[in-house]
């Protein structure tokens, strides 16, 4: 858009002087030709027609005429005027599509040029010469100019569209086209402005006429102004004052500033009146603004109800569930059919003006505090009783608010739950023993599961056990059958529940009574394969693996009976193996030998054994199983860790990872293999009090092989340890026999060093209170660590407090 | 827990024969002791002689037997400890409430 533009939006006065000096200047020419006095006669109809329209305003008839005009000029065939939205082009004054898609094409081409020239000359494949020749004339020596309106802030444009018969008109032509072009856009202007005016103002006034609340505006004095249809249909213009509608003193309020809400009685209606003041620029009140709805309206709607509201009750009366309505205090005003009977009536007014109390035992105590509760809710639910007499029958009660005129009423719907009831009391006492059957069962099983004391040096374990939500079929055991050999055994009874853990259970005394010659391990398997045989229903069956391990050598006999693979991690080389061999899962065939099955490794020096029951492999991983490979990287994954982490690692990614997961029980089981530690003695007993004895006797046993243990020195050594050992399984592992207690202990020269380590969550040895202390000097316990401290040579604790170590220097006496 | 009671100058002596460190133990010491207290003795002397050992556990046995004793106005004697537990009653400050005595005869 170019200055011209801008100079245009001045005042139309302006823009008429201006032009009218340009033409005094041209009626001083000497020579003045036909075609000025043309453009002299077109000049004066347009002035004196500014100065006839009644308003700028009407800028229609102004266009018009501008156009009729035009056309008389010689050169120019035809003019037109197209308007442009942005999506489509109509014709600038009747707004009639002009249907041609071209068109878009040259308005977005040519429209929004910022160095905007006053006019385009298009070239001759323009389609505004095809659009010419639409109208049946040619085009041949036509020559078309283009004069673009933009009015960006409105959204709109125009085209102002000439056609010459020549190709350059004379300055003269031009400079009248750029009149002409600038009036117009001033014209267009008023127009699209007035036209946006005139929507929102119908807008304003359809909200105003239309509105379902009288309104009137008023002036400062009350004369009413303005009403709309409502206020005319309620009045009838009988009044022309709001102050023959509200008193003086509500009035005076108004004036005063104030806002107005009251109600009014005027012609037999009541009126609900509200008003607001009116202010002018300065301040000071110019009039009010008055909403009147009428209430006598909704007295018709009340009436409307009543009747409506007697079918209601028609419909209450017969309905299968028994409704009262009460009020704040309980007293019953209803009640239909069902209710009644249920009580024991047969006629309402007997059970009419008495209260609910009578009746029922409520469950709050009395019916004031149900109404407390329901001041907060709409809506509540109860179980009420009724008494004695009126036989005992339980409700469940669902009572609400109820608006009935100015009323506070209850509405309760009552249904008899007596059956209901008592099933299900039935049902939980039931589920209750259940859950406590399993309960037990289940710590039950957890002793199971316990694995005995284990004082093999070169061996260590860790273990998982995940319990499902029922019981389950899983069975590990770690057993040292000699000094030398340990078995393991992992099994896994197919199904689960009780009956699989009932099987898992046998499973466990079949192997505490089997023959454990080290040497015979097929007569084992046979032995505990023929037993359940015998025990198991047809369809259950048991997978095993059982493996003895040569602490001396490191080989491992063992038979898999249908187990999932046990892993095998080299610890010098990395490798992850599984262990081959595979036999029938046990309790399947009674004749069958497993003596043929029997497989003989010999283990790395430094070695990790993962075993495992399937409950971890019944895991999806993006909807397929895991299987063994993908075991396998979890376990060597899982190795960068502490031994004592690694399980809990491994089941924790392996949850982390899945989608699926299964309630299956879960139990691993790490084999830790190491010759090098052998010199150093280890020893692993379950968190047992009875257990503690048996691991001392068997310490003093190892320490008696390389020292003569003097009477004094022993009596050291076995207080010290029994101390350190009641306190790992006392306060450590709180006697959870699913936790261990680890006694390493190493004999250098005249030194026996021992490390204690429970899994519980350590002590501050700073905070045992010191048992020479006054107020302590009588307490009974507590005495313990410090007793060590006096035995023992020196005493050292980790830094979470599961671990004392204990130096110990063998006096010989 | 090997053990014997008898009569002592009028009072009741409980001969332990014993080492008194695992808690199984301890906790029979204890229903000796308190059974004798039920059965009215107020005088009870404690023979340890035969003993090699205490653990703390059997300590705070003897502890819990010394408080119900002066609940009752009764006493309790000590006797027969080895060098090394009487050492360790000295370091826990049992004297101070127990009678120490080297041996029977010191008991009047």
């Amino acid at each position: 858009m170019g200055l011209g533009f801008t100079l245009i939006l001045l005042p139309v006065a302006l823009a008429a002087g201006f032009l009218a000096g340009y033409f005094i200047r041209r009626n001083a020419s000497p020579t003045v030709n036909g075609r000025d006095q043309v453009f002299q006669t077109i000049h004066r109809n347009i002035m004196e027609l500014y100065g006839n329209v009644t308003s700028l305003l009407n800028v229609e008839k102004i266009i018009t005429s501008f156009f009729q005009s035009l056309t008389r000029i010689p050169f120019v065939q035809d003019a037109w005027l197209l308007r442009y939205d942005g999506t489509a082009f109509v014709d600038g004054l009747t707004r009639e599509p002009v249907e041609s898609p071209e068109l878009n094409e040259f308005a977005r081409n040519n429209f929004f040029n910022p160095d905007g020239d006053d006019y385009i000359e298009p070239d001759r494949n323009s389609v505004l010469y095809r659009l010419y020749e639409r109208g049946g004339k040619s085009s041949e020596g036509i020559t078309v100019q283009v004069f673009p309106l933009v009015y960006d802030f409105l959204g709109t444009s125009y085209l102002f569209i000439v056609f010459l018969t020549k190709p350059n008109p004379d300055s003269q032509l031009s400079k009248f086209l750029l009149f002409l072009k600038r009036q117009l856009f001033l014209l267009l202007y008023l127009k699209e402005l007035s036209f946006k005016y005139k929507a929102s103002q119908e807008f304003l006034e359809g909200v105003f006429h239309n509105n379902p609340v009288a309104i009137c505006i008023t002036d400062y004095n009350g004369e009413v102004q303005r009403g709309n249809k409502e206020f005319y249909r309620i009045f009838l213009k009988s009044f022309q004052n709001i102050r023959n509608l509200i008193d003086d003193e509500s009035f005076q309020a108004l004036a005063d500033g104030r806002t107005l809400e009251k109600d009014f009685h005027f012609d037999q209606k009541n009126l609900k009146v509200r008003g607001i003041p009116l202010y002018e620029m300065n301040g000071t009140v110019k009039g009010f603004l008055l909403t009147v709805t009428d209430d006598s309206l909704q007295h018709l709607l009340y009436k409307r109800l009543e009747s409506s509201e007697e079918r209601y009750r028609k419909l209450l009366k017969e309905l299968p569930l028994g409704l009262i309505i009460v009020n704040q205090e309980g007293i019953i005003y209803f009640v239909n059919d069902n209710f009644m009977y249920s009580l024991g009536y047969s006629v309402p007014e007997k059970l009419q003006g008495r209260s609910l109390e009578e009746f029922f035992d409520l469950p709050t105590g009395s019916f004031v505090d149900i109404i407390k509760q329901i001041e907060k809710k709409d809506y509540l639910y109860f179980k009420f009783q009724s008494k004695n007499r009126y036989g005992s029958r339980i409700f469940s009660v669902n009572l609400r608010k109820l608006y009935i005129g100015s009323d506070n009423l209850i509405e309760a719907a009552f249904q008899d739950v007596t059956l209901e009831n008592a099933l299900y009391a039935q049902l939980e006492e039931k589920n209750k023993l259940i859950e406590e059957e399993l309960s037990t069962a289940r710590a039950v099983w957890e002793h199971i599961l316990s694995i005995p004391p284990l004082y093999s040096s070169a061996l260590r374990f860790e273990t998982f056990y995940k319990a499902s939500y029922q019981l389950g079929g899983d069975f590990y055991d770690v057993i040292q059958i000699d000094d030398v050999h340990v078995a393991i055994v992992i099994a896994d009874a197919s199904g689960h529940g009780v009956s699989a853990s009932l099987v898992a259970s046998m499973l466990k005394i079949l192997v505490e009574f089997a023959p454990k010659d080290p040497h015979k391990i097929s007569d084992m398997v046979d032995y505990i394969n023929t037993g359940l045989v015998k025990i198991l229903p047809e369809d259950q069956y048991i997978t095993m693996f059982y493996g003895v391990i040569d602490t001396t050598n490191y080989t491992m006999e063992y038979v898999n009976c249908g187990h999932p693979f046990p892993l095998v991690h080299d610890d010098r080389t990395g490798e992850v193996t599984m262990l081959p061999g595979m036999s029938f899962p046990l309790g399947t065939s009674a004749n069958f030998s497993y003596e043929g099955d029997l497989k003989k490794v010999q283990l790395p020096a430094a070695c990790k054994i993962l075993l495992y029951t399937d409950g971890i492999i019944t895991f999806k991983k993006n909807n397929s199983l895991l299987n063994t490979e993908d075991l396998k990287q979890y376990f060597k994954t899982g190795l960068q860790l502490q031994t004592k982490d690694m399980l809990n690692d491994i089941y924790t990614r392996i949850i982390r990872e899945c989608n699926t997961i299964s309630d299956d029980d879960i139990s691993m089981l790490l084999l830790v293999l190491n010759r090098n530690l052998a010199y150093k003695k280890f020893l692993s007993i379950p968190s047992n009090v009875l257990e503690i004895d048996y691991a001392i006797m068997k310490i003093k046993e190892g320490i008696g092989l390389i020292h003569s243990l003097g009477e004094e020195d022993s009596w050291k050594i076995y207080t010290s340890l029994y101390e350190a050992l009641i306190n790992a399984v006392e306060h450590g592992n709180r006697f959870n026999v699913q936790k261990r207690v680890t006694v390493i202990y190493r004999i250098v020269k005249n030194w026996i060093v021992f490390k204690v380590r429970d899994e519980g969550t350590g002590f501050d040895v700073k905070k045992v209170p010191n048992p020479l202390e006054e107020a302590n000097l009588l307490k009974p316990s507590g005495r313990g660590v410090f007793m060590i401290r006096k035995l023992m040579n020196k005493i050292k604790y980790n830094k979470t407090g599961n671990e004392t170590t204990m130096f110990f220097r063998v006096s010989g006496k | 827990m090997k053990y014997d009671i008898s009569e002592f100058k009028g009072k009741t002596l409980l001969k332990i024969r014993e080492n008194l460190v695992t808690d199984p133990d301890a906790r029979e010491f204890k229903e000796v002791l308190t059974n004798l207290i039920d059965g009215g003795k107020k005088e009870i002397i404690i023979d340890f002689s035969d003993m090699v050992f205490i653990g703390s556990s059997g300590i705070g046995k003897l502890l819990l037997a010394y408080k119900r004793l002066t609940d009752i106005g009764g006493k309790l004697y000590i006797t027969g400890l080895n060098k090394d537990i009487k050492d360790l009653f000295y370091t826990f400050r049992l004297n101070e409430f127990f009678k120490i005595e080297d041996n029977l005869d010191s008991i009047r």
